[in-house]
């Protein structure tokens, strides 16, 4: 791929996902949306950061990970757990980060 | 026009959270360099595109020498998520201007949208506009910076440091912050799970298809549970 066509690129998903993003910021007074939608709306947030993490933390080399050799699976275990009972960003990340540099390096 | 108040609680709200995103920078600004970017190139596509995940997924599609519309392609499903943000934040940020609004838009994280929508949930008064450009706009500076260093450091830093496990540990962090009783926890758990056995979908349909199904999960569990109550 040359230099044109990796600008190219780059700016038409640039364009893309500014659309994505901007679409229905910029739609919403025009439309008028059912009681489900905004129902479903309130589980977005969970919902998409899960489809997130688990790949995340449980796929490796487009395989499944499940073992507890895994330190992304084991760090990310307890990270969820601190996240459910304390609900701290700060501590959340650093004792994930710990946690899995403990397992990496010692 | 912008509460200063309200930016800073803007701004303090995704603090925690730089310190997942900074690695991820890294590894961003590392793999640009060493797929042979230009740092110029590096930064078009860090404040053009400005989505992690999708950068990472162009910088290795081009290393592998796939077809332009393949790497546009992919990067657009994995973006594809922030049509819904989009649909979820809307309500909040309207009476606006068109121009605020496409800034706003443009600069949307997932993080900033997870940490803001919630938010505004449960402070209905917040000056939505200034707390979201405050979440954003950190956000986007942390982002860039540490592009441009991962980029200028890259040979130094090992890859076994793991650094690209920063991200999905911002996403725990903030896992729980909006999550509505146990249809949440359901939406949590049948999203996690697709997204996991879809995982070697083609073409990365297997994000879209679990956000979709988990919202729904949880969304029907609530319907129900709450007809079980009353």
């Amino acid at each position: 791929m040359n230099n044109i066509q990796l600008i190219l690129t780059i700016l038409i998903i640039g364009l893309g996902t500014f659309i994505f993003r901007f679409s229905f910021i910029h739609l919403y007074g025009r439309m008028k949306l059912p009681q489900w939608v905004h129902r479903a709306m309130r589980f977005v947030p969970p919902a998409v950061m899960s489809a997130l993490i688990f790949p995340a933390i449980l796929i490796k080399d487009q395989e499944l990970w499940l073992s507890y050799e895994n330190p992304r699976l084991l760090a990310g275990m307890v990270a969820i757990v601190i996240a459910w009972k304390t609900k701290n960003l700060l501590l959340t990340i650093a004792t994930g980060l710990g946690i899995f540099w403990l397992i990496v390096f010692v | 026009m912008f509460n200063k108040e309200s930016i800073i609680r803007g701004v303090r709200s995704v603090a925690p959270l730089i310190l997942g995103i900074i690695p991820f920078a890294m590894i961003s600004g590392i793999t640009a360099a060493n797929t042979g970017l230009s740092l110029g190139m590096a930064l078009l596509m860090s404040i053009g595109i400005f989505a992690g995940a999708s950068q990472l997924a162009v910088l290795q599609l081009v290393s592998d020498n796939a077809h332009m519309l393949v790497i546009i392609y992919t990067a657009l499903i994995i973006n594809l998520r922030m049509m819904i943000y989009s649909l979820s934040i809307a309500p909040h940020l309207q009476g606006i201007k068109t121009s605020l609004k496409a800034l706003l838009a443009y600069s949307m994280t997932d993080q900033s949208y997870a940490i803001s929508t919630v938010h505004f949930l449960n402070n209905p008064e917040e000056d939505t506009k200034s707390f979201l450009l405050g979440a954003s706009s950190t956000l986007w500076i942390v982002w860039q910076v540490n592009t441009i260093i991962g980029y200028l450091m890259g040979s130094i830093i090992p890859p076994e440091l793991g650094l690209d496990f920063g991200i999905p540990l911002t996403f725990i962090a903030i896992l729980f912050k909006g999550v509505v009783g146990w249809p949440g926890i359901i939406a949590i758990i049948t999203s996690g799970v697709i997204a996991v056995a879809g995982a070697n979908l083609p073409m990365n349909i297997g994000l879209v298809l679990a956000a979709i199904i988990g919202i729904a999960a949880g969304s029907i569990s609530e319907i129900y549970l709450s007809r079980g109550r009353g």
